[in-house]
């Protein structure tokens, strides 16, 4: 595999319809991100290709199934398939959500939102700090796009997602088209959000596009990457400076080259504007 | 390092919520009252609505799993495949972190609700199918006759009621019983007709045995003079035939495979 100390630059989410592309090519992206639970099943084609595909590009982990969320106990099996799978690929971080997605052994495969107390964010903490000693790799955690709130709640989510990561010493994957989901669905200002949490934990982007389904904005990874998205973006640059971005999607996915000029939008954005606020604050 | 002892105990109002909204979002059921108690509601949304956005998430994403694994079964059924993915789902739901394993238990959710002969054979081969492309294939053996040998994750050993070609083809057609071996090639799920002497030896390999034993097993049981005269040299076929393929490994298996 291709050895990684650290991360830079832009990248998009493996899929297997791209996969091709990455075989016979090198596309332009600086390293790739996989769905992790897609291969860490026993065997397959995709665990070949990704092997191979391991070669020539950096590619991190992210997982849609870690549930670090859950009042359930921590599942070892499914926590030694991520470590072999992660040990494989040797990234300088692995990634999931702030979310639950198990309960008492079923699974929703969905990322559901936690309620924000002290207490939860506590033991939430507590989970993640397990996590990352076992693994014993730095894990990145997203924030999720949501469609409720709940009335336990006594702060925001990036109260919540602070006092999380604060205490569980880990990194932050920041989605910023999940902000803009989060902040539209529950009316706050995103710039309150962005310049809430601690910007030293920021290690990763995700930007990608939603669906307007009229009274509320849904995390559909199924469009480009509408501008007041990319706008959050640019105001974000001079807050977290230059952090690795991974253009995310999933579903009527493009052909590569068509994401990879999407991409480049993001390049585009970061250079123009990171230069201009270099420049102002020189 | 070795996995830590679990001993965390979650807040008691994480629990629960997570036991109410698990039971919401799973079920598609939840008393509105109870929402508005549990869930704030947004300035042009109320809060069931806002929780119908996950219950409306998890059917369609279960149904769409369970007909990529079962696309004949699902054209068979056709008007009431939603219905029977329905009950499966409240039989058996999702207790594993991908749904590559949703319809794990969908053959035997078939047998059990007595649904036909042909259902029970088509979802039965489509598992095992789907299982072959997503299990492991370990690397082909060095066999002696001593040698304790498995089949290999990747294959499953079917008794068929009907010919698995009508099956795949979805040709209806009457039971003419046969057996197979379900396996992965290149990749894909493929199978290959056992007559069956084959079947017999397969089974005992699926149970763990030496060549050996399998041998010894053999002659003892009833053969007819001809198959007796012809068993070393079928045996020899069928061993050159799961070393090409890839469906015997050792016993107990050196990696711990699902
Ligand atoms: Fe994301």
């Amino acid at each position: 595999m291709k050895p990684v100390d650290s991360l830079k630059g832009f990248g998009v989410g493996l899929r297997p319809c791209h996969y091709a592309d990455f075989l016979s090519n090198q596309p332009k992206v600086d390293f790739v991100e996989i769905i992790s639970e897609n291969y860490m099943v026993t065997g397959g084609r995709s665990i070949e290709t990704l092997q191979e595909i391991a070669k020539r590009n950096p590619v991190i982990p992210h997982g849609v199934s870690l549930s670090v969320g859950s009042s359930d106990q921590l599942d070892w099996d499914y926590l030694t398939r991520l470590k072999k799978l992660v040990d494989t690929l040797n990234p300088p971080w692995f990634s999931d959500h702030l979310c639950w997605s198990r309960h008492q052994g079923h699974y929703m495969h969905n990322l559901l939102p936690l309620p924000y107390t002290h207490e939860v964010a506590k033991f939430v903490a507590e989970k993640a700090r397990i996590i990352q000693d076992f693994m014993e790799r730095p894990l990145i955690l997203e924030n999720v796009s949501s469609y409720i709130e709940y009335t336990d709640s006594v702060m925001t989510e990036w109260e919540f997602l602070t006092e999380v990561v604060t205490q569980a010493d880990c990194g932050l994957l920041l989605d910023i088209n999940n902000i803009y989901v989060s902040a539209v669905n529950h009316t706050f200002d995103p710039m309150d959000y962005i310049l809430g949490i601690p910007a030293n934990r920021v290690r990763q982007h995700h930007i990608a596009g939603h669906k307007n389904k009229g009274t509320f904005l849904l995390d559909t990874h199924d469009h480009n990457v509408p501008d007041p998205v990319w706008d959050l973006y640019r105001q974000s640059i001079p807050i977290f400076g230059e952090v690795p971005l991974i253009l995310e999607r999933d579903d009527d996915i493009p052909t590569l080259d068509e994401l990879l000029i999407e991409l480049n939008i993001a390049r585009q954005i970061f250079n123009a504007t990171h230069t201009q606020h270099t420049h102002t604050s020189a | 390092m070795q996995p830590t002892p679990n001993t965390l105990t979650p807040p008691p109002e994480l629990v629960d919520i997570q036991n109410w909204l698990s039971k919401a979002v799973t079920s598609g059921k939840f008393v509105k009252k109870e929402a508005n108690l549990r869930l704030t509601h947004a300035k042009n949304r109320s809060s069931s609505d806002r929780l119908m956005t996950y219950i409306d998430d998890y059917w369609p994403r279960c149904l769409e799993s369970l007909t990529d694994d079962f696309p004949r079964t699902a054209r068979t059924l056709d008007d009431e495949w939603e219905t029977v993915c329905e009950a499966y789902l409240a039989a058996y739901p999702s207790t594993q972190f991908t749904l590559y394993y949703l319809g794990k238990q969908f053959p035997q959710f078939i047998v059990e609700q007595q649904l036909s002969p042909w259902l029970r054979d088509l979802a039965q081969l489509e598992w095992a199918l789907l299982h072959s492309e997503i299990s492991a294939v370990l690397p082909t053996l060095a066999i002696d006759e001593h040698t304790i040998l498995k089949l290999q994750p990747h294959c499953s050993l079917l008794q068929l009621q009907f010919q698995a070609n009508d099956l795949v083809n979805e040709t209806p057609s009457p039971e003419a019983p046969q057996a197979v071996m379900v396996y992965q090639w290149d990749g894909d799920g493929t199978f290959e007709p056992l007559d069956p002497l084959a079947t017999r030896v397969f089974k005992l390999f699926e149970a763990g045995t030496s060549l050996s034993e399998a041998f010894d097993s053999l002659s003892e049981q009833e053969l007819t003079d001809d198959e007796l005269t012809t068993i070393s040299t079928k045996i020899q076929s069928w061993m050159s035939m799961a070393t090409q393929w890839s469906w015997l490994t050792h016993y107990p298996p050196k990696e711990n495979l699902q």
